[in-house]
């Protein structure tokens, strides 16, 4: 099963190992909207099946309080595995695992593969 | 790159670390006081600057957020507080107006139970005092009792009670007490209680005064006449001043006033009820001990008074004397002027008697024209004089019938003496009569002393 939805501001690709794939260009600001159109597009993906999602924070600038706040507990994530590079990134997420409190596991990843790996745990 | 390396010098100035760093102060002192519309800018190489500032972001927006919640949260706790406020105000005001409530109910009940107490109190004298009357004797007696009694069943009030004397058209003061010296007599024009029939008062001072009632008090007076079957037989007057509130420690309302209205109104008709009965047992009395026509005592009482004379002078010694007396030829006196003529000759011959006699002789009507006197302690002699005596107040009266004369009545008398005569009733009787039967052969007119057979000539 595969598909790709192509959001305001994102892409995002259901991969035939079943998990959802996020890209944000690069410097964008995660707004809430940005936030309740991306879920959507998940459960457009999986059909509303609570799926691994892997997101690529690398490129993003910064995510406002409301998106993160939609990110924690969404239902239809069953895991979030969220890549990392920059201290920009890697302070967004450390902030959104702190703060947020997200409802599912979620991990920060410097490598994709690992990342993926960590994901496919949960199948 | 900064600005220093821009050759052309279209390019922005480049920017500082230091300018960063300076941007990132103020944005953490704009933050610290609470001004959350400038974050920090986030560059786009995603270093440590960049870092710090999206995490100094972020931390504002929890700030911010937290912020917005706590003020949000202290607006509905002083939202709630202020309900609070208001619902315990409402429910204080709620349970003072209950407790008022509960107080003036609990007053009230306390009030009523001293009426219903003193109501009891005043039924339970009352009936006593009904009961009491009611075994009087006479109204002197129940007089008595009103007197001992009525100071305590008004207790409280000043207080008089009178009782009406027809002949002199007054009512008279039988029972006073309290403090205040009331009239000995009071007229039926002095008393708007006598007048009207019915009970009348003068509360405060305000209202008709009787003529009778003291002109010194401002207090409260009624006047309740004794009233049964339609007759005034007396009046109850009641006096409630002030001071005699104070001395008594009662309240300066109208509460005992309207008590003692409610028990003057009971015990006038209570009081009114035993004299009148008082009254009716006398009359009634009176009418089966005297003759109708005459008035004089009938043949009934004779009897008894004769039997009791006789026992008081069996054990006294003391002589009883026996008269009997008849009208002479009054069948003819009949024939002459009619019954209704004899008949007032039968009144002149015993008021004539009953006036002349002593007040403790009996004069009786023993049937027909005949009549009889007991004369107790009486000897024969004196019993025969003061028969001429009788005889010849009788002989020398005159009878007036209808503005007309009805001529000379003379009556014969025959005098027994106990127990010179006889020693029982039956012959006392006997032998008074025997005697006057010698007065009647002897012409009439005259004072025949019984004689025995024995010694008849």
């Amino acid at each position: 099963m595969t598909g790709h939805v192509s959001g305001e501001r994102f892409e995002a690709y259901l991969v035939d190992d079943g998990l959802v794939r996020f890209e944000w260009p690069h410097g964008v600001t995660i707004s809430r909207a940005d936030a309740q159109e991306s879920m959507a597009a998940i459960a457009t993906l999986t059909g509303n099946v609570a799926s691994p999602v892997l997101v690529d924070l690398r490129p993003v600038t910064a995510v406002d309080r409301e998106a993160r706040r939609i990110f924690a507990s969404t239902p239809v994530t069953s895991r979030q595995a969220l890549l990392v590079e920059s201290p920009l990134s890697k302070t967004i997420g450390n902030f959104f695992l702190t703060l947020s409190r997200p409802t599912m596991p979620v991990k920060l990843f410097d490598d994709e593969a690992a990342a993926i790996a960590w994901l496919h745990d949960d199948r | 790159m900064t600005g220093d390396d821009d050759p052309v010098g279209d390019s922005p100035p480049a920017v500082t670390v230091d300018d960063r760093l300076d941007m990132l102060l103020e944005t953490i002192v704009a933050f610290a006081a609470l001004d959350f519309s400038r974050p920090a800018e986030i560059g786009s190489d995603g270093d440590i600057l960049d870092a710090l500032a999206a995490g100094i972001n972020m931390l504002g927006e929890e700030v911010e957020a937290s912020t917005r919640e706590l003020e949000e949260r202290v607006v509905e706790r002083t939202q709630q507080l202020e309900q609070l406020t208001h619902d315990l105000r409402a429910e204080v005001t709620e349970r003072r107006r209950s407790e008022a409530a509960v107080r003036d109910a609990q007053e009230t009940l306390r009030e009523r139970l001293a009426d219903v107490e003193r109501l009891n109190r005043e039924i339970a004298q009352l009936t006593e005092l009904t009961n009491v009357l009611q075994v009087c004797a006479t109204r002197q007696e129940a007089f008595e009792v009103l007197a001992q009694t009525a100071p305590e069943l008004f207790h409280g009030t000043d207080g008089a009670v009178y009782t009406f004397v027809p002949s002199r058209d007054v009512v008279e003061l039988i029972a006073s007490w309290g403090v205040f010296a009331p009239p000995a007599t009071i007229g039926p024009n002095d008393c708007w209680g006598l007048r009207r029939g019915h009970l009348h008062t003068v509360e405060g001072g305000q209202g008709l005064r009787c003529a009778h009632a003291s002109s010194d008090s401002n207090g409260n007076q009624l006047c309740m006449p004794l009233i049964a079957q339609g007759e005034v037989l007396g009046l109850l007057h009641l006096r409630c001043t002030t001071d005699t509130d104070q001395e008594h420690g009662r309240r300066d309302d109208a509460t005992p006033h309207r008590s003692h209205e409610r028990l003057a109104v009971a015990a006038a008709k209570q009081i009114a009820l035993a004299l009148a009965n008082l009254e009716l047992r006398a009359a009634l009395q009176a009418q089966s001990i005297r003759d109708p026509l005459t008035n004089v005592y009938n043949r009934r009482y004779l009897d008894e008074t004769l039997a009791r004379e006789l026992h008081r002078a069996a054990r006294s010694g003391a002589p009883v004397s026996l008269l009997m007396i008849d009208i002479d030829r009054f069948k003819s006196f009949n024939d002459s002027y009619g019954h209704d003529a004899g008949d007032t000759a039968l009144r002149h011959v015993a008021v004539t008697m009953r006036d002349q006699v002593r007040a403790e002789d009996v004069v009786c009507r023993y049937g027909g024209e005949e009549f009889a006197i007991v004369m107790a302690g009486v000897d024969t002699a004196e019993a025969a004089a003061r028969s001429e005596h009788l005889r010849a107040a009788i002989r020398d009266s005159e009878v007036d019938w209808h503005g007309q004369p009805l001529g000379t009545i003379t009556v014969s008398f025959g005098v027994a003496t106990y127990p010179h005569h006889a020693d029982s009733k039956a012959d006392l009787l006997r032998a008074a009569d025997t005697a006057l039967y010698r007065a009647k052969d002897s012409g009439r007119d005259c004072v025949r002393i019984y004689v025995p057979p024995s010694e008849v000539t």
